[in-house]
């Protein structure tokens, strides 16, 4: 054979040989559990990942909304809402089971992999450095222990309910990870077990958490170092996190549930006592009654928000999708005429009562402060308050621009009303050069106003006595009630008078509020479930509004959607599948 | 049989690298005439030489499918799978892109898509109709096994023209010329303003919301007196030519003597769009192929090829798909398009002129360039040991894309109405969106794919007293790095050591080893050996059949074999990975609008360090029959079996664990795919003219074994055992009517009369998810083809037809065919569906009850198409005796020319078409081929 065949071959050999050993091995690039659990800053983003699960919620909440009596899509029919709930059917609140569960895992894998290992926050060897070290990890101890009651209290306030043997039951309480099967052998614990988990660790969040973040910082003096330590890691640049007073509004709102007549059907009085109790604690620890600040969310430092998230400025979704059509949105939540008639008139009594200013031929004047602030209406021109101008009144009567095949035709009203409550005044035309979108918003998941409405319901029923604090206790139920008044402008309140001497009264009082003051939060169906109101609720109506050549306008009342539910939607069901999955699982009662 | 190994060689380096060889009693069977069109018989011997071994395929056990490339050229244009459509039983092709530059074919062999072999090589389909020589079609475990992961599915093994081994030293020079013309097959209907308007007050008035357009303003849109305020604008006429050109060229030039073989190809093609204003897509392509072999001494035979393909196209910034959704979207008294010459006028709910964008929106040119290399050495080594030969080849492909772009944003406006002091109505022009010019071109979506491939096999053939032994060992090593640092490269070693036995010329026993290594398994999952085994038996060389008169030929032929490949991923699934960081998930404290430094970290995926192969266990059985020289059949029956595909089963498992991160991936769904396909083809010449009749037909059916599913207590919802492109969905009955609204159980939302009615499938009086079972199936059970041809004195007429059958089209996935709002509407509303039902109840906002998957929606999708026609005229070799052209032909060539289906408005091959993507083209081709 000529050298250079035999050349050739050894070549071609050799190169078989060397690519065989190496070349099976591909070698990605991909981010290791050790980059992760083995940097103190880093290990802690476990903890920090659950939060965005909680932290822009708006549109979840309005899905719920469109289940209750408040308010309707624009673009869609509502499903569920009329006694056609089936148990297998995707509803609002379907993602929590999984989403729950999951954070809990994360929870424990954060306690497993980074707590227990005692790896420090800062490496720095310095002893002032320790200390801010170990107060960190404390605190993202209590954050955990805060995370896992959130979503504990999420399934509670999801899937508690009665078994069909009449034992009211929680969710199952999970300690710890387990392998992957045995999650499909879980059992339900019983609704109490699942109230004193919660409380529980909530007690261990409060022994990490500061009660706020409130302290400033001064800014990075490089001459003293030393002067942020005190203050780092529970200043103002951790405002979002949980908190301690948080963990305490979080105790009240479970308690307030665990209290409320589907939940205590036996009704214990003791619940609801200690609702009362763990509400004032809240007050008491934000420093006493103070008067509520202005409804804001786009306020970053309301004081209000006891825990408070938010997103990036630069999202300007929800102006997008809620503004009416004439101002460039999509008009997507319509409020319904139920809520609107909600609204007390302009001195403080309800519409119907005979002492209103309401005039039904002109319906819009003279209303709530909260109505102008919460509400588009027809004629309305601007944000705050019946007077102000910001822009052309809207036109939603028949032919108008802001009725469907208006300005912009396939957007419009189907009740008559548009969402103002959660918007910033801003100029949406796309004509403008710099549309104003990076205004604050924030999103609040416990506010101040919904610990004294759960106080004065909580006082109410536990005790009956409305105009002083009851023994035990120190705010009367009237007191906490002139302030959720005072801050709609109610500084002389006739009606909360008329309404403080008779409980039941009161009742129906505290819970109109409470459905005005928290509408479009998502608490309005759970509201109705726990009060058993959900069985009588009424249809979805709205408003027709046509105008005359000479301007006038007529109302008439409209039907939108029938509404309709029976026993078992005060009580959600388990999500199908899962029961099917795992056989231990009772489903709820009906379903 | 004799076989003479000198012999062998002789042919062996006469074609370049692949090679039909025909030995013994070789003579050429010419596929090129007539009586052999789509025959599947090989008569005699004729070995097929590949880079994974040499084979003959006359005694083979496996299931091939010729045809020649002359045959699939009565076919216009450059496109091989286009050429394909009908031909090929069990091939089903369909269109699922008809862009002129990035139109494509999805391609499915027995229902799954099988691999593009170029010359035997690893290229994709990077081929050009006008330079194949010849397509053959495997689809069983003998041959599917010997690529590894590359065969799961099938082969189809194109041959490119390459330079013939006679001594004729004098080339052969073919020039091929088409001029063609498309016009749009099928446009979805749309309304006239006039016909919208009454549409929308018809949905408006059905929730009480009144008239929207009062009767003065759509007697305006039907008069037309007015084209600014009441404008009716047909959109397809405004945009959209009749017709668009296309010319293709090419030259072919091969030849070669027993020491040099060459060939080149070099072809051109050229396309416009359909766009009548602006820049309408503008492109070309030129493909070019070089072979060269050699004979170096006695041992060494070098080879090398070049393969190109480059090319540009001008289009619209913005892309095809938004052009048609544009222009069918739009209703046509949405706005005038424009006012005066200047302004380009758009309303608030339709905010979108096209106009606008073809005229100044800027435009985008893609440039893609694909170089495909290759060198190989045969090596004779028959003086050493006899019999023996070692072939080799390395091939690197390199495709890189990137475009040039300008993105300009229009001015538009809107028309507002005002009044005056005096209350006199005047138009005003709101400014909309200003505009933005962009001064700069920008390079993007540039990309790089770089695919190596090393291969080569020792091939070994002994001649017994009685029988033949052919022995090949064969290694392929697949490289396809990626450049994204965290996704997966392919890496695959491939080995085969096979055996065929072939006895007295009836009997053959076929073997083989297939030895699979990949880079995304570890320690002893990396390396797996699959068997192969296959028998086949002549029975028209026994010798009672041996000179029977009606039955020329039959053979039987049967193979099993397991075929293991890699699971499809982009990253490596036995590894733990975690997720986040940075600029995901971010978390928002304090505040103010700087950026946050507080980032989540999660686990990303669970590893399964278990990971394995997935398995096909493929059976194969079949025959093929040749009667009194006119007529024949083949019939191949499969069987296929795929274990461990890939899953992490999460029906299986609560949700309660969490996320799925937490679920590594398994081997575990299971299925089968099962049918058969068939050719028969008949041929007969009376006086001068010759005809042939052929027909195949393919069906297969891919059931679920073993899927990870929820065990829901209604049998009917489990789909294990089922086919597995089931549509669920609900049972209907007919709209909501006065009489039985009453009684509706409880459905979806407030149901009204005109809404569609669900049948309670378990009897709980409620209709929700658990009413859903087997409505339907989307895969065709059955693809068929018929193909006609004649000649006489010259002139040749081919017609191909293909057709599906045996599937559901769920309308409820189909945009033309869903109304609702006040937005879009087309024609549709206006009549029933394809089905015969009636549109159920138009309303302003969208029902939660109909549009739902069930019955009521689905169509049966079946269609026929006559796809391919040839009508030629060959000049006699009297005319051109005199001239340098060795032979001409003149033709007619026609694309598309007509579809038989239940769906009318659409095209039934691609829904989508027309809509919101290119239509798909009838094309007409005048051309001409000359042979010098």
């Amino acid at each position: 054979m000529k050298l250079i065949n035999k050349i050739l071959i050894v070549i071609i050999l050799m190169l078989c040989m060397v690519s065989c050993s190496s070349f099976l091995e591909d070698d990605i690039q991909y981010t290791e559990e050790a980059v992760v659990t083995t940097s103190g800053i880093r290990s802690r983003g476990l903890i920090e990942d659950i939060y965005t699960d909680y932290s822009f919620r708006y549109f979840t909440d309005f899905s719920g909304e469109y289940l209750s009596d408040n308010g309707v899509l624009n673009s869609s029919e509502t499903n569920l809402a009329n006694n056609n709930w089936g148990v297998a059917e995707g509803h609002p609140y379907n993602y929590i089971w999984q989403q729950s569960y999951n954070n809990l895992r994360q929870i424990y894998q954060y306690i497993e992999l980074i707590h227990n290992s005692g790896l420090p926050y800062l490496p720095s060897p310095e002893p002032l450095s320790v200390e801010l070290s170990d107060r960190i990890v404390a605190r993202y101890y209590g954050e955990a222990f805060f995370l896992k009651a959130w979503a504990e209290w999420e399934l509670l306030k999801t899937y508690g309910g009665q078994a069909e043997d009449g034992t009211m039951l929680g969710f199952p309480i999970v300690n710890g990870i387990l392998e992957n099967e045995e999650y499909a052998k879980l059992t339900r614990n019983t609704f109490q077990e699942c109230v004193d988990q919660i409380m529980q660790d909530l007690d261990v969040a409060i022994a990490g958490l500061p009660l706020n973040y409130n302290n400033s910082v001064v800014q990075d003096d490089p001459a003293t170092p030393d002067v942020n330590e005190a203050s780092l890691g529970f200043d103002n640049l951790e405002v979002g996190r949980a908190s301690g007073l948080a963990a305490y509004a979080l105790k009240a709102k479970v308690a307030l549930f665990a209290a409320s007549p589907a939940f205590n059907p036996t009704n214990d009085v003791t619940k609801w006592e200690l609702a009362a109790k763990y509400a004032q604690d809240v007050i008491d620890m934000n420093g006493g009654l103070r008067t509520l600040s202005s409804f804001n969310v786009g306020n970053e430092n309301n004081p209000n928000h006891i825990w408070r998230m938010r997103n990036s400025r630069n999202n300007n979704s929800l102006e997008n999708r809620l503004y009416p059509p004439s101002l460039y949105g999509q008009g997507e939540v319509n409020p319904s005429q139920n809520l609107i008639d909600a609204f007390p008139a302009a001195n403080g009594y309800p519409i119907s009562d005979s002492q209103s200013l309401y005039n039904d031929s002109n319906p819009y004047q003279s209303r709530d402060v909260r109505f102008y602030r919460f509400i588009f209406y027809n004629g309305d021109q601007g944000f705050g308050s019946e007077n102000a101008t910001d822009f052309n009144p809207l036109e939603i009567y028949t032919g108008g621009a802001d009725n469907f095949g208006g300005f912009i035709a396939n957007e419009g009203t189907r009740t008559g009303y548009y969402l103002k409550k959660f918007l910033n005044n801003l100029n949406f035309d796309p004509s403008a050069i710099n549309p104003l979108t990076n205004q604050p918003k924030v999103y609040v998941q416990l506010g101040l106003t919904e610990i004294y409405l759960s106080y004065a319901e909580a006082v109410n029923e536990a005790y009956g006595i409305i105009n002083t604090a009851p023994p035990g206790l120190n705010y009367s139920a009237k007191a906490v009630m002139a302030r959720v008044r005072q801050r709609a402008n109610y500084f002389f309140d006739p009606y909360l008078d008329e309404v403080s001497s008779d409980s039941n009264r009161f009742r129906e009082f505290v819970k109109n509020e409470r459905r005005i003051e928290l509408c479009f939060k998502g608490e309005r169906f759970h509201d109705l479930r726990r009060w058993k109101d959900l069985l009588t609720i009424e249809d979805i109506r709205g408003v027709k509004i046509t105008k005359d050549e000479s301007d006038v306008m007529t109302y008439e009342n409209t039907i939108v959607e029938r509404r309709g539910y029976s026993n078992k939607n005060l009580y959600l069901p388990i999500p199908y599948t899962e029961t099917i999955i795992n056989p231990n699982l009772k489903q709820n009662i009906g379903w | 049989m004799k076989i003479n190994i000198k012999k062998l060689k002789f042919f062996i380096f006469g074609v370049f690298n692949i090679i039909s060889v025909n030995i013994g009693l070789a003579q050429n069977t010419s596929l090129d005439t007539i009586k052999n069109k789509d025959s599947l018989q090989i008569y005699h011997d004729e070995y097929l030489k590949t880079p994974f071994g040499t084979f003959n395929l006359k005694n083979t056990t496996g299931n091939v499918f010729r045809i020649s490339g002359d045959d699939l050229r009565v076919t216009a244009g450059d496109n091989l799978i286009n050429a394909l459509r009908g031909r090929v039983p069990g091939l089903r092709i369909t269109r699922i892109d008809s862009n002129p530059a990035a139109g494509g074919y999805s391609y499915l062999l027995n229902g799954r898509t099988p691999t593009v072999l170029i010359d035997g090589q690893p290229r994709g389909l990077q081929v050009d109709l006008r330079e194949v020589k010849e397509v053959i079609v495997f689809s069983d475990a003998t041959f599917n096994s010997l690529l590894g992961n590359f065969g799961e599915n099938g082969l189809i093994y194109v041959i490119t023209q390459s330079g013939n081994n006679s001594n004729n030293v004098k080339p052969t020079i073919n020039f091929n010329y088409q001029r063609g013309l498309s016009t749009v097959t099928r446009l979805p209907k749309r309304l006239t303003a006039a016909e919208y308007a009454n549409v929308i007050n018809r949905a408006s008035n059905n929730d009480g919301f009144g008239d929207i357009y009062s009767a003065e303003a759509i007697q305006a849109y039907e008069n037309e007196t007015d084209p600014i305020l009441f404008p009716n604008v047909d959109t397809q006429e405004t945009y959209l030519n009749n017709s668009s050109p296309t010319n293709l060229m090419s030259l072919n030039v091969y030849g070669g003597n027993k020491e040099l073989n060459y060939s080149g190809f070099i072809g051109y093609s050229d396309w416009k769009g359909l766009e009548k204003v602006g820049d309408q897509i503008d492109g070309r392509n030129i493909t070019f192929r070089t072979k060269i072999e050699a004979k170096l001494n006695s041992i060494i035979t070098a080879n090398a090829s070049i393969f190109g393909r480059f090319s540009k196209n001008k289009r619209p910034v913005i892309d095809d798909s938004t052009v048609f959704n544009w222009i069918n979207n739009t209703p046509a008294n949405a706005f005038p398009i424009q006012v005066g010459d200047t302004a380009y006028i758009v309303s608030n709910q339709f905010q979108t002129n096209l106009l606008s964008e073809l005229e100044f929106g800027g435009t985008r040119t893609d440039y893609n360039s694909n170089m495909i290399y290759d060198l190989g050495l045969d090596f004779d080594l028959n003086e050493f040991v006899k019999g023996l030969s070692y072939s080799t080849y390395v091939m690197t492909r390199n495709n890189n894309a990137h475009s040039l772009v300008t993105n300009n944003r229009p001015a538009t406006f809107t028309i507002e109405t005002l009044q005056d002091i005096n209350g006199v109505d005047s138009l005003s022009l709101k400014v909309f969106t200003t505009e933005f010019e962009d001064l700069q071109i920008g390079r993007n979506n540039a990309t790089i794919t770089r695919y190596f491939s090393y291969g080569g096999n020792f091939n070994y053939i002994k001649e017994a007293n009685d029988g033949v032994l052919n022995l090949n060992l064969s290694h392929l090593l697949y490289y396809q790095p990626n450049r994204t640092s965290t996704q997966t490269d392919i890496r695959n070693l491939n080995f085969n050591l096979n055996a065929t036995y072939v006895l007295h010329d009836k009997y053959t026993f076929f073997a083989n080893a297939n030895s699979i290594s990949s880079s995304r398994f570890l320690d002893n999952n990396k390396s797996k050996i699959f068997p192969t085994l296959g028998v086949s038996w002549i029975a028209s060389n026994e010798d009672y059949l041996k000179n029977n008169k009606v039955i020329n030929y039959l053979k039987f032929r049967t193979s099993y074999g397991i075929v293991g490949t890699e699971y499809d991923n982009s990253s490596l699934l036995y590894l733990d990975t975690w997720a986040g960081g940075r600029g995901n998930n971010t978390t928002y404290l304090g505040t103010g609008n700087t950026a946050q430094d507080e980032f989540g970290y999660r686990l990303g995926a669970t590893g399964n360090q278990e990971i394995d192969w997935v398995i096909y266990n493929q059976f194969n059985a079949g025959f093929d029959l040749s009667l009194l020289n006119k007529f024949n059949l083949s019939v191949n029956y499969f069987d296929i079996e795929i274990q461990n595909q890939i899953t992490n089963a999460s029906a299986l498992f609560a949700t309660a664990l969490g996320n799925d991160v937490y679920l590594p991936q398994l081997n575990f769904t299971e299925s089968r795919n099962v049918g058969f396909n068939a050719n028969i083809n008949y041929t007969d010449k009376v006086g001068g003219f010759k005809y042939y009749v052929n027909a195949n037909l393919g069906t297969n059916k891919i059931t679920g074994e073993k899927i990870a599913e929820v065990p829901f207590p209604d049998q009917y919802r489990l789909e294990q055992g089922q086919p597995q492109d089931l549509i669920t969905g609900y049972i209907s009955d007919g709209l909501f009517t006065a009489e039985n609204i009453g009684s509706a159980l409880p459905q979806f939302g407030d149901v009204q009369i005109g809404d569609i009615k669900y049948v309670d499938q378990n009897g709980d009086n409620i209709i929700d998810p658990r009413d859903q079972r087997a409505i339907g199936n989307t895969n065709p059970r059955f693809n068929y083809g018929i193909n006609i041809g004649m000649e006489y004195e010259g002139f040749n007429l081919d017609v191909i037809g293909m057709g599906l059958a045996g599937y559901d089209v769920n309308l409820n996935s189909i945009s033309y065919y869903q109304h609702s709002g006040l937005g879009t509407y087309f024609g549709s509303v206006n009549s029933d569906l394809p089905n015969g039902n009636a549109n159920p109840r138009l309303s302003t906002i969208t029902s939660v009850n109909n549009y739902r998957n069930s019955d009521y929606w689905l169509v049966d999708g079946s269609y026929f198409r006559i796809a391919n026609v040839e009508l030629g005229y060959t000049l006699k070799d009297a005319l051109i005796s005199k001239s340098p052209f060795s032979n001409v032909k003149l033709f007619f060539r026609g694309n598309n020319l007509a579809v038989f289906s239940k769906i009318k408005d659409l095209d039934p091959e691609d829904l989508s078409a027309g809509v919101s993507q290119y239509p798909i083209m009838r094309t007409f081709v005048l051309g001409a081929s000359l042979n010098f």
